[in-house]
């Protein structure tokens, strides 16, 4: 009866431990898998600069495409943005695909030098925009 | 009675073994999960700086400047020493109304775009639509028509596969004036771009002159007098320190006599090369307009300037360069 007893409390710690470990592995590497695509999806700016109170952000979404989330001036989330891409304006956030270069634009911008911001699925880039 | 005690105490001992070789599997796949997590992120981040390396070496390799002319830009892309094959993904333009142009390769063809690339065998291969491959040791020029006002700002996305970067392009007018104040090159080549030891020639070859109409030109048989010169700016080589072994600059062609009279052919005598041109560098050339006229009796009759095209520019010297000039002829007097 004894042994009956060791042996089941045995293999149910054998299951559950088995079952914590490939938890471990299996949530490690689906980190890990996303870290890698993250570090894959980046964007590159092209250019970046205001004219008659709108910004425009001209990026290309790199090798993976990216999603766009959100775009900040001088570090304040501004909710006016829309992004273009293949002459159709879509809001954010959107998901831009490979080797695209996009365009997002924000409307009721103040005419200065400013940090543009935009995060997107791999991180955050900066760019300056000028006044044109 | 005391042989059952020794028999539970052997099944004990075997069932403490069975779970202690269970537990030390257990363990030991921990340990292998473990291991293979470390891995895993060692590969990330070993393949994070390879992006970035790539990236950052595309932006080192490609010099890319701009001219703009008769409402077309002409963009200019050269270097690519770097041995792997790049294609250009998009390009942008912003202009000075405040509106802007953009090309990728969803964009499709375009009849305002042309992109003419020379291979490094000088193969010429036209395209109207991105993205276009660039082998290394390639050029592209890249012509937007069409544009309708100035551009103040212009970038160019190349692309490996894995990298992408984006290459500013330069307002060639700017270099050059830069240039003329000092006779410095300003762009300074990038640690990747240095070829040690490594040196080649520079050819200026007139491939055409655009004469006039041969009637002028009476009676038929008489000479033509010309002047010409082409200059090549090595202070580049002196300024960084480089030592090399480089041609008198400028060279200088005065008053050659000539029979033709249809045509004006300079490719005897007149193929300009400087040879053992230290590499890794830009180099500013500038190629001078071309005067002739027309001895009749010892009279000189009917002056003539043909306008170089190109008649300057910036070259990126990290093979033999050989480079065309077509003159356009005017009659002056």
């Amino acid at each position: 009866m004894m042994i009956l007893i060791t042996l089941a409390v045995g293999f149910t710690l054998i299951v559950y431990l088995s079952s914590a470990a490939g938890g471990f592995v299996s949530l490690t590497n689906s980190n890990n898998n996303q870290a890698q695509l993250a570090l894959q999806q980046y964007i590159v700016p092209m250019g970046s600069y205001i004219s008659n109170g709108n910004l425009y952000f001209i990026f290309n979404s790199g090798p993976m495409g990216a999603q766009i989330n959100s775009v900040y001036i001088n570090s304040t989330l501004i909710n006016t943005c829309s992004i273009l891409f293949n002459k159709t304006s879509y809001s954010l956030s959107h998901y831009i695909p490979p080797d695209a270069v996009a365009v997002i634009k924000c409307t009721n911008v103040k005419s200065v030098t400013s940090l543009v911001t935009v995060s997107y699925s791999g991180g955050e880039v900066y760019a300056m925009a000028n006044p044109s | 009675m005391q042989w059952q005690i020794h028999r539970k105490k052997s099944q004990s001992a075997i069932v403490g073994t069975i779970i202690f070789i269970i537990a030390a599997f257990i363990i030991a796949g921990v340990m292998f999960s473990l291991i293979n997590y470390n891995q895993n992120v060692l590969t990330t981040q070993k393949n994070s700086i390879q992006v970035q390396q790539m990236a950052s070496l595309m932006e080192k390799d490609i010099f890319a400047y701009y001219n703009y002319t008769n409402n077309n830009i002409y963009i200019n892309v050269s270097g690519m020493v770097y041995p792997y094959s790049y294609y250009i993904s998009g390009i942008s333009v912003i202009l000075k109304n405040g509106s802007y142009i953009t090309f990728d390769s969803y964009s499709g063809g375009s009849n305002s775009l042309q992109i003419i690339v020379k291979g490094s065998n000088n193969k010429i291969t036209t395209y109207n639509s991105l993205p276009v491959s660039l082998a290394p040791n390639s050029s592209a020029l890249i012509i937007i028509s069409n544009v309708k006002s100035d551009p103040i700002g212009i970038s160019v996305s190349v692309a490996n596969g894995k990298a992408i970067a984006s290459i500013p392009v330069e307002n060639v007018q700017q270099i050059i004036s830069a240039l003329r104040g000092t006779g410095v090159i300003y762009v300074v080549p990038p640690v990747s771009k240095i070829i040690t030891n490594k040196y080649f020639n520079v050819s200026f070859l007139i491939t055409e002159v655009n004469i006039l109409n041969k009637t002028v030109f009476t009676p038929a048989n008489s000479p033509y007098n010309y002047t010409w010169s082409v200059s090549f700016d090595l202070n580049t080589k002196a300024n960084s320190g480089i030592t090399g072994t480089g041609t008198s600059v400028p060279a200088t062609v005065t008053h050659k006599t000539v029979t033709f009279y249809t045509t004006i052919s300079f490719s005897n005598g007149n193929n300009v090369t400087f040879i053992k041109i230290p590499s890794g560098y830009y180099y500013y050339y500038n190629v001078s307009n071309l005067y002739f006229w027309i001895t009749i009796n010892n009279h000189k009759y009917y002056n003539f300037t043909c306008y170089a095209n190109p008649s300057n520019g910036i070259i990126f010297v990290n093979q033999n360069t050989n480079i065309s000039i077509t003159y356009n002829c005017y009659q002056t007097s």
